[in-house]
Protein backbone atom coordinates (compact mmCIF):
# COMPACT_ATOMS: atom_id res chain seq x y z
CA UNK A 1 0.00 0.00 0.00
CA UNK A 2 1.49 3.84 -0.99
CA UNK A 3 1.92 6.02 1.60
CA UNK A 4 -1.43 7.94 2.45
CA UNK A 5 -1.77 11.98 2.55
CA UNK A 6 -1.54 12.03 6.24
CA UNK A 7 1.45 10.46 6.77
CA UNK A 8 3.18 12.73 3.80
CA UNK A 9 2.24 15.32 5.93
CA UNK A 10 3.93 13.93 8.91
CA UNK A 11 6.80 13.86 6.76
CA UNK A 12 6.59 17.40 5.32
CA UNK A 13 6.61 15.46 1.84
CA UNK A 14 5.37 18.83 -0.02
CA UNK A 15 5.60 16.90 -3.50
CA UNK A 16 3.63 14.05 -2.46
CA UNK A 17 0.90 15.97 -0.88
CA UNK A 18 0.81 18.27 -3.08
CA UNK A 19 1.09 16.09 -6.00
CA UNK A 20 -1.38 13.72 -4.82
CA UNK A 21 -3.91 16.39 -4.21
CA UNK A 22 -3.93 17.65 -7.40
CA UNK A 23 -4.04 14.14 -9.22
CA UNK A 24 -6.68 12.68 -6.99
CA UNK A 25 -8.90 16.35 -7.14
CA UNK A 26 -7.92 15.71 -11.04
CA UNK A 27 -9.29 12.17 -11.21
CA UNK A 28 -12.64 13.38 -9.51
CA UNK A 29 -12.45 12.31 -6.26
CA UNK A 30 -14.20 15.12 -3.94
CA UNK A 31 -12.36 17.50 -2.22
CA UNK A 32 -14.06 17.05 1.18
CA UNK A 33 -12.65 13.29 1.58
CA UNK A 34 -9.11 14.79 0.61
CA UNK A 35 -9.84 17.57 3.23
CA UNK A 36 -10.65 14.92 5.58
CA UNK A 37 -6.77 13.02 5.18
CA UNK A 38 -5.02 15.93 5.37
CA UNK A 39 -6.99 16.59 8.81
CA UNK A 40 -5.94 13.30 9.99
CA UNK A 41 -2.41 13.97 8.97
CA UNK A 42 -2.61 17.60 11.38
CA UNK A 43 -4.37 15.44 13.94
CA UNK A 44 -1.02 12.56 14.31
CA UNK A 45 1.31 15.98 13.79
CA UNK A 46 -0.81 17.37 17.06
CA UNK A 47 -0.21 13.92 18.88
CA UNK A 48 3.36 13.74 17.92
CA UNK A 49 3.40 17.62 19.61
CA UNK A 50 1.90 16.71 22.66
CA UNK A 51 3.77 13.69 23.20
CA UNK A 52 7.32 15.89 22.65
CA UNK A 53 9.00 14.32 19.78
CA UNK A 54 7.57 17.00 17.17
CA UNK A 55 8.47 20.74 18.29
CA UNK A 56 7.49 23.95 16.80
CA UNK A 57 9.26 23.92 13.78
CA UNK A 58 7.31 20.80 12.58
CA UNK A 59 4.18 22.36 13.98
CA UNK A 60 5.34 25.34 11.39
CA UNK A 61 6.17 23.11 8.37
CA UNK A 62 3.25 21.14 8.70
CA UNK A 63 0.75 24.22 8.76
CA UNK A 64 2.29 25.27 5.96
CA UNK A 65 1.72 22.62 3.75
CA UNK A 66 -1.81 22.06 5.16
CA UNK A 67 -2.67 25.68 3.98
CA UNK A 68 -0.91 25.33 0.64
CA UNK A 69 -2.85 21.85 -0.15
CA UNK A 70 -5.70 23.49 1.35
CA UNK A 71 -5.45 26.79 -1.38
CA UNK A 72 -5.67 24.06 -3.99
CA UNK A 73 -8.92 22.53 -2.71
CA UNK A 74 -11.01 24.98 -0.73
CA UNK A 75 -12.09 26.33 -4.76
CA UNK A 76 -13.43 23.13 -5.60
CA UNK A 77 -15.62 22.89 -2.35
CA UNK A 78 -18.13 24.81 -4.63
CA UNK A 79 -21.21 24.98 -2.37
CA UNK A 80 -20.11 21.95 0.12
CA UNK A 81 -20.19 23.26 3.17
CA UNK A 82 -17.45 22.35 6.35
CA UNK A 83 -18.77 20.31 9.14
CA UNK A 84 -17.50 23.03 11.54
CA UNK A 85 -17.01 22.10 15.73
CA UNK A 86 -17.16 26.16 16.03
CA UNK A 87 -16.42 29.29 15.29
CA UNK A 88 -13.48 31.29 16.56
CA UNK A 89 -12.91 35.16 16.02
CA UNK A 90 -8.96 35.97 16.17
CA UNK A 91 -6.53 38.92 15.94
CA UNK A 92 -3.88 40.71 17.50
CA UNK A 93 -4.48 43.57 19.13
CA UNK A 94 -3.77 47.06 18.02
CA UNK A 95 -0.24 48.41 18.62
CA UNK A 96 1.24 44.58 17.95
CA UNK A 97 2.39 43.21 14.21
CA UNK A 98 3.49 39.51 15.60
CA UNK A 99 1.53 36.63 13.94
CA UNK A 100 3.41 33.68 13.88
CA UNK A 101 1.89 31.86 16.84
CA UNK A 102 -1.72 33.18 15.80
CA UNK A 103 -1.16 31.85 12.20
CA UNK A 104 0.05 28.11 13.62
CA UNK A 105 -3.38 28.31 15.63
CA UNK A 106 -5.27 29.52 12.93
CA UNK A 107 -4.58 26.92 10.76
CA UNK A 108 -4.91 23.89 13.57
CA UNK A 109 -7.98 25.10 14.24
CA UNK A 110 -9.02 25.25 11.05
CA UNK A 111 -7.38 21.52 10.57
CA UNK A 112 -9.29 20.28 13.59
CA UNK A 113 -12.79 21.48 11.94
CA UNK A 114 -12.94 25.64 13.45
CA UNK A 115 -14.84 28.37 11.53
CA UNK A 116 -11.63 30.79 11.76
CA UNK A 117 -12.25 33.98 11.25
CA UNK A 118 -8.98 35.95 11.35
CA UNK A 119 -9.08 39.66 11.35
CA UNK A 120 -4.74 40.13 10.95
CA UNK A 121 -2.92 42.62 13.30
CA UNK A 122 -2.58 45.52 15.04
CA UNK A 123 -6.54 45.00 15.14
CA UNK A 124 -8.08 47.72 16.37
CA UNK A 125 -10.56 47.55 19.60
CA UNK A 126 -13.92 47.69 17.42
CA UNK A 127 -12.78 45.63 14.88
CA UNK A 128 -12.92 42.82 17.19
CA UNK A 129 -16.73 44.07 18.85
CA UNK A 130 -18.12 44.39 14.97
CA UNK A 131 -16.43 40.79 14.03
CA UNK A 132 -18.11 39.21 17.54
CA UNK A 133 -21.28 41.12 16.66
CA UNK A 134 -21.23 39.54 12.70
CA UNK A 135 -19.74 36.49 13.43
CA UNK A 136 -21.24 35.38 16.51
CA UNK A 137 -18.52 33.01 17.37
CA UNK A 138 -18.17 30.97 20.46
CA UNK A 139 -14.49 32.22 21.15
CA UNK A 140 -12.57 35.34 20.72
CA UNK A 141 -8.73 34.80 20.69
CA UNK A 142 -6.41 37.41 21.19
CA UNK A 143 -2.78 37.26 19.89
CA UNK A 144 -0.15 38.97 21.95
CA UNK A 145 3.65 39.14 21.74
CA UNK A 146 4.16 42.36 23.70
CA UNK A 147 2.38 44.34 26.88
CA UNK A 148 1.37 46.78 24.78
CA UNK A 149 -1.74 44.46 23.90
CA UNK A 150 -3.02 44.39 27.45
CA UNK A 151 -4.68 47.94 27.24
CA UNK A 152 -6.68 46.90 24.40
CA UNK A 153 -7.56 43.32 25.22
CA UNK A 154 -8.93 44.67 28.45
CA UNK A 155 -11.07 47.63 26.39
CA UNK A 156 -12.27 45.01 24.17
CA UNK A 157 -13.71 42.27 27.10
CA UNK A 158 -15.36 45.40 28.77
CA UNK A 159 -17.30 46.58 25.90
CA UNK A 160 -18.69 43.10 24.96
CA UNK A 161 -19.92 43.17 28.78
CA UNK A 162 -21.10 46.46 28.08
CA UNK A 163 -22.88 45.38 25.31
CA UNK A 164 -24.37 42.05 26.93
CA UNK A 165 -21.68 40.23 24.55
CA UNK A 166 -19.96 38.40 26.82
CA UNK A 167 -22.24 35.94 28.40
CA UNK A 168 -22.28 33.38 25.56
CA UNK A 169 -18.66 34.12 24.38
CA UNK A 170 -15.07 32.09 25.63
CA UNK A 171 -12.34 34.69 25.64
CA UNK A 172 -8.96 33.56 25.45
CA UNK A 173 -5.60 35.00 25.26
CA UNK A 174 -2.46 33.44 23.54
CA UNK A 175 1.33 34.74 23.19
CA UNK A 176 4.75 34.84 24.90
CA UNK A 177 3.86 37.30 26.64
CA UNK A 178 0.93 35.85 27.84
CA UNK A 179 0.69 34.40 31.33
CA UNK A 180 -2.17 33.86 34.48
CA UNK A 181 -1.57 37.78 35.57
CA UNK A 182 -2.56 38.83 31.64
CA UNK A 183 -5.49 36.45 31.59
CA UNK A 184 -7.01 38.29 34.92
CA UNK A 185 -6.60 41.37 33.86
CA UNK A 186 -8.23 40.72 30.64
CA UNK A 187 -11.03 38.95 31.89
CA UNK A 188 -10.69 36.35 29.59
CA UNK A 189 -11.36 32.00 30.36
CA UNK A 190 -8.57 30.80 28.48
CA UNK A 191 -4.64 31.18 28.12
CA UNK A 192 -1.73 29.83 26.40
CA UNK A 193 1.75 29.89 24.74
CA UNK A 194 1.26 26.86 22.91
CA UNK A 195 -0.81 26.85 19.99
CA UNK A 196 -2.47 23.16 20.19
CA UNK A 197 -2.47 23.64 23.79
CA UNK A 198 -4.62 26.01 23.03
CA UNK A 199 -6.54 24.63 20.38
CA UNK A 200 -7.46 22.36 23.22
CA UNK A 201 -8.62 24.56 25.20
CA UNK A 202 -11.05 25.90 22.71
CA UNK A 203 -12.45 22.24 22.15
CA UNK A 204 -13.54 22.27 25.74
CA UNK A 205 -15.00 25.50 25.11
CA UNK A 206 -17.13 24.57 22.68
CA UNK A 207 -17.46 20.92 24.98
CA UNK A 208 -15.53 18.59 22.88
CA UNK B 1 18.84 44.56 55.33
CA UNK B 2 22.06 43.39 53.93
CA UNK B 3 25.47 45.62 54.72
CA UNK B 4 26.60 46.98 51.66
CA UNK B 5 30.84 46.49 51.32
CA UNK B 6 31.38 46.13 47.59
CA UNK B 7 31.26 49.27 45.13
CA UNK B 8 28.13 48.47 42.00
CA UNK B 9 30.83 47.28 39.67
CA UNK B 10 32.52 44.80 42.17
CA UNK B 11 29.05 43.25 43.06
CA UNK B 12 28.55 43.10 39.18
CA UNK B 13 31.76 41.57 38.83
CA UNK B 14 31.43 38.94 41.63
CA UNK B 15 27.81 37.52 40.27
CA UNK B 16 29.30 36.92 36.98
CA UNK B 17 32.51 35.42 38.13
CA UNK B 18 30.52 33.21 40.41
CA UNK B 19 31.92 35.23 43.65
CA UNK B 20 31.09 36.02 47.34
CA UNK B 21 28.50 38.55 47.21
CA UNK B 22 27.56 41.58 49.74
CA UNK B 23 24.33 41.23 48.44
CA UNK B 24 22.21 40.27 45.19
CA UNK B 25 23.12 42.98 42.11
CA UNK B 26 20.33 44.60 39.78
CA UNK B 27 21.04 45.80 36.39
CA UNK B 28 17.49 45.74 34.36
CA UNK B 29 18.04 45.23 30.29
CA UNK B 30 16.67 48.74 30.17
CA UNK B 31 15.93 50.99 26.34
CA UNK B 32 14.35 53.85 26.29
CA UNK B 33 10.25 52.64 26.04
CA UNK B 34 9.57 52.77 29.76
CA UNK B 35 11.58 55.57 30.46
CA UNK B 36 9.81 57.50 27.91
CA UNK B 37 6.51 56.81 28.62
CA UNK B 38 6.88 57.11 32.53
CA UNK B 39 8.23 60.41 31.81
CA UNK B 40 5.29 61.10 29.15
CA UNK B 41 7.40 61.36 26.15
CA UNK B 42 6.33 59.98 23.14
CA UNK B 43 8.42 57.44 22.13
CA UNK B 44 8.73 59.12 18.87
CA UNK B 45 9.66 62.20 20.33
CA UNK B 46 12.36 60.07 22.25
CA UNK B 47 13.98 58.51 19.93
CA UNK B 48 14.38 61.29 17.18
CA UNK B 49 15.87 63.47 20.00
CA UNK B 50 18.76 61.10 21.14
CA UNK B 51 19.33 63.59 24.25
CA UNK B 52 16.00 62.98 25.22
CA UNK B 53 15.53 59.58 24.95
CA UNK B 54 19.18 58.55 26.87
CA UNK B 55 18.17 60.98 29.52
CA UNK B 56 14.69 59.98 30.04
CA UNK B 57 16.59 56.40 31.21
CA UNK B 58 18.92 58.53 33.45
CA UNK B 59 16.05 60.37 34.81
CA UNK B 60 14.62 56.77 36.42
CA UNK B 61 18.26 56.11 37.26
CA UNK B 62 17.96 58.92 39.63
CA UNK B 63 14.62 58.51 40.88
CA UNK B 64 14.94 54.96 42.25
CA UNK B 65 18.62 55.51 43.41
CA UNK B 66 20.17 53.56 40.81
CA UNK B 67 20.79 50.17 40.56
CA UNK B 68 24.30 47.97 40.18
CA UNK B 69 24.73 47.58 36.58
CA UNK B 70 23.75 47.87 32.59
CA UNK B 71 23.45 44.94 30.34
CA UNK B 72 23.57 47.28 27.60
CA UNK B 73 24.61 51.25 27.94
CA UNK B 74 21.40 52.71 26.42
CA UNK B 75 19.75 52.26 23.23
CA UNK B 76 22.69 53.44 20.50
CA UNK B 77 23.60 50.69 18.49
CA UNK B 78 27.74 49.48 18.92
CA UNK B 79 29.38 49.90 15.64
CA UNK B 80 32.76 49.33 14.49
CA UNK B 81 34.25 52.10 11.78
CA UNK B 82 33.57 49.25 9.14
CA UNK B 83 30.71 51.24 6.91
CA UNK B 84 27.70 48.38 7.25
CA UNK B 85 28.46 47.20 10.45
CA UNK B 86 25.67 48.80 12.65
CA UNK B 87 23.22 47.73 9.62
CA UNK B 88 20.73 45.01 9.97
CA UNK B 89 18.99 42.90 7.19
CA UNK B 90 15.60 42.48 8.92
CA UNK B 91 13.08 44.88 8.88
CA UNK B 92 11.89 47.45 11.27
CA UNK B 93 8.64 49.24 11.66
CA UNK B 94 9.34 52.74 13.26
CA UNK B 95 7.12 54.86 15.90
CA UNK B 96 6.17 58.02 13.59
CA UNK B 97 6.59 56.55 10.30
CA UNK B 98 4.70 52.67 9.83
CA UNK B 99 3.46 52.52 14.10
CA UNK B 100 1.62 55.09 16.17
CA UNK B 101 3.36 57.83 17.28
CA UNK B 102 3.99 56.23 21.06
CA UNK B 103 4.53 52.58 19.92
CA UNK B 104 8.17 50.91 20.64
CA UNK B 105 9.62 50.05 17.62
CA UNK B 106 8.99 46.45 16.20
CA UNK B 107 10.40 43.47 14.17
CA UNK B 108 8.66 42.69 10.87
CA UNK B 109 9.11 39.22 9.90
CA UNK B 110 9.42 39.37 6.35
CA UNK B 111 11.55 37.24 3.79
CA UNK B 112 14.28 40.00 2.96
CA UNK B 113 17.32 37.34 2.36
CA UNK B 114 16.75 34.78 -0.18
CA UNK B 115 17.47 31.61 -0.61
CA UNK B 116 19.26 32.81 -4.05
CA UNK B 117 21.25 35.14 -1.75
CA UNK B 118 23.11 31.43 -0.40
CA UNK B 119 25.63 31.49 -2.80
CA UNK B 120 26.84 34.90 -2.69
CA UNK B 121 27.16 34.76 1.32
CA UNK B 122 29.10 31.40 0.78
CA UNK B 123 31.18 32.84 -1.95
CA UNK B 124 31.49 36.22 -0.32
CA UNK B 125 31.61 35.77 3.34
CA UNK B 126 29.16 38.25 5.41
CA UNK B 127 30.27 41.45 5.30
CA UNK B 128 31.45 41.36 1.33
CA UNK B 129 27.89 40.10 1.25
CA UNK B 130 26.35 43.20 2.52
CA UNK B 131 28.55 45.41 0.31
CA UNK B 132 27.40 43.78 -3.10
CA UNK B 133 23.67 44.01 -2.44
CA UNK B 134 24.10 47.50 -0.13
CA UNK B 135 21.33 49.25 -2.33
CA UNK B 136 18.76 46.41 -2.11
CA UNK B 137 19.54 46.45 2.11
CA UNK B 138 19.95 50.56 2.55
CA UNK B 139 19.25 52.47 -0.58
CA UNK B 140 20.86 55.61 1.12
CA UNK B 141 23.98 56.96 -0.79
CA UNK B 142 27.08 55.81 1.54
CA UNK B 143 28.37 58.82 2.65
CA UNK B 144 25.24 59.21 4.46
CA UNK B 145 25.67 55.77 6.13
CA UNK B 146 29.12 56.48 7.43
CA UNK B 147 27.54 59.83 9.21
CA UNK B 148 25.30 57.43 10.77
CA UNK B 149 27.65 55.00 11.81
CA UNK B 150 29.88 57.91 12.97
CA UNK B 151 27.13 59.38 14.97
CA UNK B 152 25.98 55.90 16.15
CA UNK B 153 29.66 55.17 17.33
CA UNK B 154 29.25 59.03 19.14
CA UNK B 155 26.63 58.79 21.07
CA UNK B 156 27.16 54.82 22.20
CA UNK B 157 30.38 56.18 23.95
CA UNK B 158 29.17 59.09 25.40
CA UNK B 159 26.65 56.51 26.92
CA UNK B 160 28.97 54.15 27.99
CA UNK B 161 30.83 57.03 30.08
CA UNK B 162 28.13 58.86 31.26
CA UNK B 163 27.50 55.66 33.38
CA UNK B 164 30.80 55.66 34.27
CA UNK B 165 30.33 58.74 36.29
CA UNK B 166 27.09 57.59 38.14
CA UNK B 167 29.62 54.63 39.53
CA UNK B 168 27.93 51.96 36.92
CA UNK B 169 29.32 49.94 34.17
CA UNK B 170 27.56 48.25 31.42
CA UNK B 171 28.20 44.50 30.97
CA UNK B 172 28.61 44.44 27.45
CA UNK B 173 30.17 46.76 24.83
CA UNK B 174 29.58 45.06 21.40
CA UNK B 175 25.97 43.35 20.55
CA UNK B 176 25.96 40.08 17.87
CA UNK B 177 23.21 37.84 16.79
CA UNK B 178 24.11 34.08 16.43
CA UNK B 179 24.13 33.15 12.26
CA UNK B 180 20.84 31.44 13.08
CA UNK B 181 19.17 34.01 14.87
CA UNK B 182 20.55 36.81 11.63
CA UNK B 183 19.31 34.22 9.10
CA UNK B 184 15.93 33.69 10.92
CA UNK B 185 14.85 37.10 11.29
CA UNK B 186 16.71 38.26 7.61
CA UNK B 187 14.33 35.60 5.75
CA UNK B 188 11.76 34.52 8.23
CA UNK B 189 11.52 31.80 10.98
CA UNK B 190 9.06 29.62 8.39
CA UNK B 191 11.42 30.15 5.10
CA UNK B 192 15.36 29.57 7.72
CA UNK B 193 12.59 26.55 8.70
CA UNK B 194 12.26 25.27 5.15
CA UNK B 195 15.50 25.39 4.70
CA UNK B 196 16.92 23.29 7.75
CA UNK B 197 15.04 20.75 6.59
CA UNK B 198 15.63 20.93 2.78
CA UNK B 199 18.90 22.42 2.20
CA UNK B 200 20.70 21.59 5.33
CA UNK B 201 24.29 21.07 4.20
CA UNK B 202 23.79 24.55 2.03
CA UNK B 203 22.53 25.96 5.19
CA UNK B 204 25.42 24.85 7.19
CA UNK B 205 27.90 26.23 4.31
CA UNK B 206 26.38 29.60 4.97
CA UNK B 207 26.33 29.56 8.45
CA UNK B 208 30.08 28.94 8.64
CA UNK B 209 30.65 31.78 5.87
CA UNK B 210 29.37 34.08 8.33
CA UNK B 211 31.08 32.79 11.17
CA UNK B 212 34.74 34.91 10.53
CA UNK B 213 33.26 38.25 10.00
CA UNK B 214 30.88 38.07 12.99
CA UNK B 215 33.33 37.48 15.43
CA UNK B 216 36.50 39.49 14.23
CA UNK B 217 33.70 42.46 14.21
CA UNK B 218 32.06 41.95 17.12
CA UNK B 219 35.53 41.66 19.05
CA UNK B 220 36.38 45.27 17.66
CA UNK B 221 33.31 46.42 18.70
CA UNK B 222 33.64 45.49 21.92
CA UNK B 223 37.14 46.40 22.03
CA UNK B 224 36.50 50.02 20.72
CA UNK B 225 33.56 50.12 23.67
CA UNK B 226 36.63 49.07 26.41
CA UNK B 227 33.58 47.33 28.34
CA UNK B 228 33.85 43.73 29.32
CA UNK B 229 31.60 41.79 27.36
CA UNK B 230 29.60 40.88 24.34
CA UNK B 231 25.69 40.54 24.15
CA UNK B 232 25.02 37.38 21.46
CA UNK B 233 21.53 37.29 20.73
CA UNK B 234 19.85 34.65 20.30
CA UNK B 235 15.62 33.33 20.47
CA UNK B 236 15.02 31.15 17.29
CA UNK B 237 17.30 28.30 17.93
CA UNK B 238 16.00 27.37 21.32
CA UNK B 239 13.86 24.24 22.36
CA UNK B 240 10.43 26.43 22.20
CA UNK B 241 11.25 26.05 18.19
CA UNK B 242 13.47 23.30 17.02
CA UNK B 243 14.19 19.99 18.94
CA UNK B 244 17.65 19.09 19.64
CA UNK B 245 19.56 17.86 16.79
CA UNK B 246 18.76 20.52 15.10
CA UNK B 247 20.11 22.82 17.83
CA UNK B 248 22.84 20.76 18.06
CA UNK B 249 23.64 21.42 14.51
CA UNK B 250 22.26 24.68 13.32
CA UNK B 251 22.65 26.95 16.66
CA UNK B 252 25.05 25.43 19.22
CA UNK B 253 28.48 24.89 17.22
CA UNK B 254 28.35 28.52 16.04
CA UNK B 255 27.18 29.65 19.45
CA UNK B 256 29.93 28.09 21.37
CA UNK B 257 32.66 28.79 18.75
CA UNK B 258 31.61 32.42 19.02
CA UNK B 259 31.57 32.48 23.10
CA UNK B 260 34.99 30.60 23.07
CA UNK B 261 36.42 33.41 20.25
CA UNK B 262 35.08 36.38 22.63
CA UNK B 263 36.56 34.19 26.12
CA UNK B 264 40.34 34.23 24.48
CA UNK B 265 39.96 37.51 24.14
CA UNK B 266 39.37 38.88 27.02
CA UNK B 267 35.34 39.29 27.00
CA UNK B 268 32.46 37.84 28.47
CA UNK B 269 29.62 36.83 26.70
CA UNK B 270 25.74 37.73 28.09
CA UNK B 271 23.54 35.57 26.29
CA UNK B 272 20.43 36.27 25.67
CA UNK B 273 18.07 34.22 25.56
CA UNK B 274 14.49 35.05 24.64
CA UNK B 275 12.06 32.23 24.14
CA UNK B 276 12.32 28.66 26.44
CA UNK B 277 15.66 27.07 26.02
CA UNK B 278 14.97 24.98 28.89
CA UNK B 279 15.84 21.43 27.38
CA UNK B 280 19.33 23.24 26.19
CA UNK B 281 20.49 24.12 29.36
CA UNK B 282 22.94 21.47 30.08
CA UNK B 283 25.05 22.05 26.83
CA UNK B 284 25.84 25.39 28.38
CA UNK B 285 27.88 23.63 30.68
CA UNK B 286 30.30 23.05 28.22
CA UNK B 287 30.85 26.48 27.64
CA UNK B 288 33.90 28.88 29.22
CA UNK B 289 33.31 28.29 33.18
CA UNK B 290 32.32 31.88 34.25
CA UNK B 291 33.03 33.97 31.41
CA UNK B 292 29.43 33.75 30.19
CA UNK B 293 25.84 34.94 31.53
CA UNK B 294 22.51 33.57 30.62
CA UNK B 295 20.00 36.10 30.55
CA UNK B 296 16.73 34.72 30.63
CA UNK B 297 13.17 36.50 29.85
CA UNK B 298 11.28 33.92 32.15
CA UNK B 299 10.05 31.56 29.11
CA UNK B 300 12.74 29.60 30.33
CA UNK B 301 12.83 28.05 33.60
CA UNK B 302 15.24 29.85 35.79
CA UNK B 303 15.03 28.03 38.63
CA UNK B 304 15.52 24.66 36.63
CA UNK B 305 18.96 26.84 34.87
CA UNK B 306 20.41 27.54 38.19
CA UNK B 307 20.49 23.45 39.46
CA UNK B 308 21.86 22.77 35.70
CA UNK B 309 23.98 25.57 35.60
CA UNK B 310 25.11 26.02 39.36
CA UNK B 311 29.30 27.10 39.61
CA UNK B 312 29.42 27.16 36.20
CA UNK B 313 27.97 30.60 35.15
CA UNK B 314 26.19 33.23 35.94
CA UNK B 315 22.37 33.92 35.54
CA UNK B 316 20.20 36.91 34.71
CA UNK B 317 16.46 37.54 34.94
CA UNK B 318 13.82 37.30 35.32
CA UNK B 319 11.37 39.39 36.28
CA UNK B 320 8.29 39.01 33.95
CA UNK B 321 7.14 41.42 31.74
CA UNK B 322 3.48 40.52 32.61
CA UNK B 323 3.94 40.80 35.98
CA UNK B 324 6.07 44.28 35.82
CA UNK B 325 3.53 45.24 34.13
CA UNK B 326 0.06 43.91 35.63
CA UNK B 327 0.90 42.59 38.83
CA UNK B 328 0.95 44.59 42.33
CA UNK B 329 3.89 45.50 43.82
CA UNK B 330 3.75 42.78 46.29
CA UNK B 331 3.28 39.99 44.03
CA UNK B 332 6.49 41.79 42.26
CA UNK B 333 7.91 41.43 45.58
CA UNK B 334 7.52 38.28 46.64
CA UNK B 335 8.75 36.98 42.98
CA UNK B 336 12.03 39.09 43.37
CA UNK B 337 12.56 37.01 47.01
CA UNK B 338 11.77 33.72 45.46
CA UNK B 339 14.58 34.79 42.79
CA UNK B 340 17.15 35.90 45.29
CA UNK B 341 16.39 32.80 47.25
CA UNK B 342 16.63 30.05 44.99
CA UNK B 343 18.46 31.41 41.96
CA UNK B 344 20.80 34.23 44.00
CA UNK B 345 21.50 31.39 46.61
CA UNK B 346 26.00 30.93 46.54
CA UNK B 347 25.56 34.23 44.23
CA UNK B 348 26.05 33.89 40.50
CA UNK B 349 22.70 35.89 40.12
CA UNK B 350 21.87 39.46 38.76
CA UNK B 351 18.53 40.04 39.00
CA UNK B 352 17.40 41.70 36.18
CA UNK B 353 13.84 42.26 34.14
CA UNK B 354 12.61 39.61 32.34
CA UNK B 355 13.79 41.10 27.95
CA UNK B 356 13.74 44.52 28.43
CA UNK B 357 11.90 46.41 30.88
CA UNK B 358 8.13 46.36 29.08
CA UNK B 359 6.89 49.85 28.09
CA UNK B 360 3.63 49.11 30.54
CA UNK B 361 6.04 48.58 33.66
CA UNK B 362 4.78 50.16 36.64
CA UNK B 363 7.23 52.65 38.50
CA UNK B 364 5.88 51.33 41.62
CA UNK B 365 6.59 47.70 40.80
CA UNK B 366 10.41 48.76 38.94
CA UNK B 367 10.81 50.37 42.38
CA UNK B 368 10.90 47.43 43.83
CA UNK B 369 12.16 45.05 41.68
CA UNK B 370 15.41 47.75 42.42
CA UNK B 371 15.04 48.22 46.59
CA UNK B 372 14.40 44.53 46.73
CA UNK B 373 17.81 43.65 46.11
CA UNK B 374 19.05 46.16 48.37
CA UNK B 375 16.91 45.06 51.27
CA UNK B 376 16.52 41.67 50.77
CA UNK B 377 19.25 39.10 51.12
CA UNK B 378 19.30 35.52 53.14
CA UNK B 379 22.36 33.93 52.35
Amino acid sequence: MGKSIAQALVDFDEDFVLGEVTNRLNNGEEPIQLIRELQDGMGLIGERFESGDYFLSELLMSADLFTRAMEVLEPKLEDTALETIGKIVIGTPKGDIHDIGKNIFCTVAKAAGFEVHDLGVDVPVERFLEAVEEVKPQILGFSALITTTFKPMKEVVDLLVEKGLRENLKVIVGGGVTNETVKRHVGADGQTTDALAGLNQCKKFVSL
Amino acid sequence: MPEETMTAWERMEAAVKLKPLDRIPCAPLMDIYFPARYKGIPIVEAMRDWKKGFYSIVDIFEEVSGWDGMILPGYSIPATPHVYSGIGLGKNLFPGLELGKDEPVQFQEREVLKREDYDDIINLGWNNFKVKHKDRFNPQNEERIIRWTQRQMEKYKYEIEFWKTRGVRSLCGAMVSSPLMTLSTSRSLLQITKDIYQIPDKLEAVMEAMMDDFISDTIEAARISGEPGVFLVMERGGSFYYPLKIYERFEYPHMKRMVEAFAAEGFITVMHLDQDYTLNLPYFKDLPPKMVVAELDSCTDIFKAKEVLKGHMCIAGDVPAALSSLGTPEEVEEYCKKLIDVVGKDGGFILSTGCTCPVECRMENFKVIIETTRTYYPH
